[in-house]
């Protein structure tokens, strides 16, 4: 089950990789791999149980993957000193700035549909 | 057997450095469950945190730590391909909505990157490696990894940037959202998914799961719009 998904996701990914370079594309190639599936699961309607079945099984290890490629910040502890405030204001003032600004567009289209509630703009 | 010894013993085998990441994020785990789901004992973080701990106390550099774990890096792309599962599961109910939905995300991901944009610009000069860093902050991590990469930045330090990011929103995105006025479920889920991602659509299912589903198409559009737009800058110099 498992190895069946595991060979989709890496033949997308390859594909992705694959269309980048051929068309000079600047664009990660795991990502134009996951918009390939996307549009492969469109066109088939549905998600075969061996893809999900892995797909949940990756995602689920998601954080286990990601210590490695974060732990590289210790190369880099004097930048990280020499702007930590800057790093910490930018990033708390702009989520904030993200949440007021999304939230309130989204809260806007619903309230111009008032009497249906099944989300933004229905 | 002396120090040094031990340490070129560590590096060149991946046991004690695969062991030192998986013992980590089980520790975690077990503390992110016992804490009921504390945003900031989040698994990722306390493994991190230990694992550099660790590293640093054995005197041992990065660079060996990262051969050895080749194995577990190498699943970034894939996982990232998997991603096109949930983001069909989720979209499918909400597809006569979706030019709607793109254009808040997108929306608010142009009104979130201009102010790093300036912020960066402001007080740091537009320093490109902290704004190639910075940057990618609204998309999961391992996409955020990736852009960053390609506009010059550093991966990790947009690992941690996208980790705290989620941490802010997680935890005062829905009190925020309140005392603006956003009330309705998926307004608030759709803002804490494209503000906040993993941690911000973690809270969303918390408040219900008409929330928690919007939060979740919210993160996997945010993730999705800034790969395919962002990396088109190409790498950032300093002006």
């Amino acid at each position: 089950m498992i190895l069946h998904g595991l060979i989709a996701l890496l033949a997308a990914q390859l594909a992705g990789e694959l269309l980048c370079a051929v068309l000079g594309l600047p664009l990660p190639g795991a990502v134009v791999g996951m918009l390939l599936l996307l549009i492969v699961l469109a066109v088939r309607g549905r998600v075969t149980p061996a893809l999900s079945t892995t797909a949940q099984t990756l995602l689920q290890y998601l954080p286990l993957i990601l210590i490695p490629v974060s732990a590289g910040v210790m190369a880099h502890t004097a930048l990280l000193y020499q702007h930590a405030l800057l790093l910490v204001g930018v990033i708390v003032l702009t989520t904030l700035l993200s949440l007021i600004v999304c939230g309130r567009l989204a809260q806007a289209l619903i309230n111009r549909h008032t009497g249906d509630r099944s989300g933004p703009g229905a | 057997m002396s120090l040094p010894d031990i340490n070129a013993l560590l590096d060149a085998s991946a046991s004690f450095d695969l062991l030192l990441t998986l013992l980590t994020y089980q520790l975690g785990l077990w503390l992110y469950t016992r804490s009921g789901g504390h945003p900031l004992l989040l698994p990722v973080w306390v493994g991190l945190v230990l694992v550099i701990l660790a590293l640093s106390l054995l005197g041992r550099s990065y660079s060996a730590y990262a051969a050895n774990s080749a194995l577990l890096m190498s699943l970034l792309g894939p996982v990232i391909v998997a991603l096109a599962v949930p983001l069909y599961e989720h979209s499918r109910p909400m597809r006569q909505q979706s030019l709607r939905i793109v254009a808040i995300c997108g929306a608010t991901s142009v009104v979130t990157a201009g102010a790093v944009w300036l912020l960066v610009a402001q007080l740091a000069g537009g320093d490109p490696t902290l704004a190639g860093s910075l940057l990618p902050k609204a998309a999961t991590t391992a996409i955020a990894i990736e852009i960053a990469a390609s506009l010059g930045g550093i991966p990790a330090l947009a690992a941690i940037t996208v980790m705290l990011t989620g941490i802010v929103g997680g935890i005062l995105g829905p009190g925020l959202l309140r005392r603006v006025g956003v009330t309705d479920d998926a307004a608030v889920g759709l803002a804490l998914g494209v503000s906040a991602h993993a941690v911000g659509t973690a809270r969303a299912f918390e408040i219900s799961p008409r929330c928690g589903a919007w939060a979740a198409l919210g993160m996997s559009l945010t993730g999705v719009l800034l790969a395919l737009t962002l990396p088109l800058l190409g790498p950032l110099t300093a002006h």
